[in-house]
């Protein structure tokens, strides 16, 4: 008799434990469905927000409104010129830049550099 | 045998007897209170084990709908710099089914107002066909997809749904292709490498979104300034043979398919093959040069027209001859350029044209790789004409591949719409000697430079441009119609080192007063060549050069002469 009621005691606690880990376990599916759901709508919103970008940022809006608004246009070859062709500051010397040999550069600003000593 | 009553009469009798005994009576309500208590168990144990099993098993119903999908979400496609072309966003479809509608009319009169562009006939009509399942939009805002649920229909639905969306629109469209419905590529890009988009994995294009975009502005600029009907162009990265932008115009919004004309559809620059008129000189004068058949001091009689049986080859201009090599491209002799293909031979410009790639379809990654026309006897007769441009169409990819072999370093390279990995190993094709390639940039590079040059308008200063026009009158009921032209101008650059191939191609300009009435190649391709080429330096990394750069000396042939004088490659 003894040992009847201790094996229902058993059985019952056993029983118990076993729902509450399977009460857990079906509280961690539904927070698994609901981060899986709020990553899928991060995802959605990622798509949005970059499509969005893409069509913010596309060629021919830039272009239109950096002409409108910044009156920028295409880069002319006299703009650019390489590192060594610009003059180095002598040491000891304050303020006015000298002009230092220019290697190949485009004759326009070359002239000018040699003329003015100064970048345009 | 007893008959069944009998037995049923004998049971009955345990639990029921027919004459109660006053003896028996506590012994038949022991019986009955033990055949209670095991029923009433019985169901006590169903009850349990149910409750248990309820409990216990996991049930698959928890999961929301809404995180099981039908496998990954389609690839995205970037351009070589990793910016969005291709994309798909959450969309909300509205969707019907007929068979749940209580009340049809009152659906479509309901719905129309709330769904631009439809009526409610239109509606009623979608309504009234034999299936569960009818889409009526696929772009439902929020705010509408409330509207639409407070109207309470029975038998409409909206449910989630994905959407392919091109952000950039008109750019590269040709290229990128579409997808049907069910998301299935069905042009393009996005029917070649479908498996790949399918599995999820993104594709990365050899295209430079930038780039396009500056070479389709260029494009349709010509176009509308020279009342043309239509244009392509590409850009060639000479060095990996990837195309940095390919366009055609006119062109579509592959966001709104339907309402894009066949025409615009087309892709120019990849399915179309033209004749290419006097670009293809370039390849004549590189296989006249390497076959051995000619020298650069040969020279050729221009001064009349030739005659080979009843074909008569005329030049534009008429010259006075005798011509050098280089004179022949510089003033784009055909004569001399017939002249000279009478020297290679049929069989041998065939060979090298064939290795160049512009015998067979090329093998871009789309779906839409136009097959050249051949002429139906590769005879004399032809090879004098296919010398100058005429008698063989191919598509313009195919055409710049052929000339970025002969004017950069004399290897052939498959031209690609993916971007090349750092690992791929490129193939490259010797088809010209490092001598040939570098006579041919040095003459193309005088076409543009030489004032006599037919690509004068192309130059840009800073930069060393070579270059070939040419002007092809369009094919017109089995002749040639004068009025009617395709100009093309092919561009390469830095001239003594060439990285960049530019092509672009205007169809039927007409002769405007801003170009003095002309509409060749040289007043509308060249000019158009020189600015895509002016723009896009500082954005691929070239720097403007000096005319007293050792390399430039280095890499140009010196002592060339036009007309008897030395030809100077720059003039700034």
């Amino acid at each position: 008799m003894r040992v009847f009621v201790l094996l229902i005691v058993l059985l019952s606690l056993s029983g118990t434990g076993l729902y509450m880990v399977k009460r857990s376990i079906d509280a961690r599916y539904a927070e698994l469905a609901r981060l899986r759901a709020d990553i899928r709508a991060e995802k959605d919103n990622h798509a949005i927000l970059q499509a969005e970008w893409a069509w913010l940022s596309r060629p021919d809006r830039i272009m239109r409104l950096s002409g409108n608004l910044l009156e920028m246009t295409p880069i002319e070859a006299d703009r650019i010129l390489p590192i060594e062709a610009i003059p180095m500051r002598r040491s000891g010397q304050t303020g006015k830049p000298s002009p230092a040999p220019a290697p190949a550069t485009p004759a326009g600003l070359k002239k000018q550099i040699s003329q003015t000593g100064e970048l345009p | 045998m007893k008959p069944p009553a009998i037995k049923f009469s004998r049971w009955a009798g345990w639990l029921w007897p027919g004459r109660p005994e006053p003896a028996k009576s506590w012994q038949i309500a022991r019986r009955r209170l033990a055949v209670a208590t095991v029923l009433a168990g019985m169901c006590f144990a169903g009850i349990s084990a149910q409750a248990l099993n309820l409990a216990l098993l996991p049930n698959d119903g928890a999961a929301p709908a809404s995180t099981q999908q039908a496998g990954p979400p389609r690839g995205v496609i970037t351009d070589r710099q990793g910016r969005l072309l291709a994309s798909n966003v959450p969309v909300r479809v509205l969707h019907a089914d007929p068979q749940l509608i209580l009340d049809r009319r009152e659906v479509a009169e309901k719905l129309a107002p709330l769904l631009p562009g439809h009526e409610p006939a239109d509606i009623l009509a979608l309504l009234a066909k034999p299936t569960r399942y009818i889409e009526l939009d696929r772009k439902i805002t929020p705010r509408r997809h409330a509207e639409i649920l407070r109207l309470g229909l029975p038998g409409v639905f909206v449910s989630p749904g994905t959407l392919r969306l091109y952000p950039h629109g008109r750019e590269a469209a040709h290229l990128l292709g579409v997808v049907d419905r069910d998301g299935l590529g069905i042009a393009g890009i996005e029917k070649s490498q479908q498996e790949q988009l399918a599995s999820g994995a993104p594709v990365t294009l050899s295209i430079d979104l930038a780039l396009q975009a500056i070479l389709r502005e260029q494009v349709s600029r010509q176009i509308e300034r020279f009342e043309a009907i239509g244009g392509a162009g590409l850009i060639l990265d000479m060095k990996t043979g990837e195309l940095l932008a390919l366009a055609s115009l006119p062109d579509f919004d592959p966001n709104h398919l339907m309402a894009a004309e066949e025409k615009a559809r087309f892709n120019q620059a990849a399915k179309g093959v033209f004749e290419m008129g006097s670009i293809f000189k370039v390849l004549n004068t590189a296989i006249a040069l390497e076959s051995g058949a000619a020298r650069l001091d040969s020279q050729f009689e221009v001064a009349r027209p030739m005659r080979v049986s009843r074909f008569a080859i005329r030049d534009y201009h008429p010259l006075k001859g005798p011509l050098s090599v280089p004179e022949i491209l510089v003033h784009s002799s055909n004569i001399g350029s017939a002249r000279m293909a009478d020297l290679i031979g049929p069989d041998t410009q065939r060979a090298y044209l064939d290795r160049l790639g512009l015998l067979r379809a090329s093998a871009l990654e789309i779906p839409e790789n136009g097959q050249p026309l051949l002429p139906p006897r590769w005879g004399r007769i032809a090879s004098l004409t296919i010398s100058y441009g005429h008698g063989l169409s191919v598509s313009p990819v195919q055409a710049a591949a052929a000339i970025a072999a002969a004017a950069g370093d004399g290897h052939y390279i498959r031209p690609t719409l993916l971007k090349r990995r750092p690992q791929d190993e490129i193939e490259r094709l010797r088809i010209f000697s490092e001598d040939t390639a570098r006579a041919v940039r040095s003459m193309m590079r005088l076409v543009v430079s030489h004032k006599a040059g037919t690509g004068n308008l192309a130059e840009v200063e800073g930069y060393l441009i070579g270059g070939k026009t040419g002007t092809a009158e369009k094919i017109l009921n089995k002749g040639y119609d004068r009025k009617a032209n395709r100009v093309s101008f092919v561009a390469t650059f830095p001239a003594h080192d060439p990285a960049y191939l530019v092509f672009v191609m205007v169809d039927e300009p007409k002769g405007q007063k801003h170009s003095y009435g002309y509409a060749t190649a040289g007043w509308v391709a060249a000019p158009a060549a020189g600015r895509i080429i002016r723009q896009m330096a500082p954005i691929v990394g070239i720097h403007p050069v000096a005319t007293d750069q050792p390399e430039i000396r280095q890499n140009l042939l010196a002592g060339l002469s036009i007309d008897g004088e030395e030809a100077i490659y720059a003039a700034y």
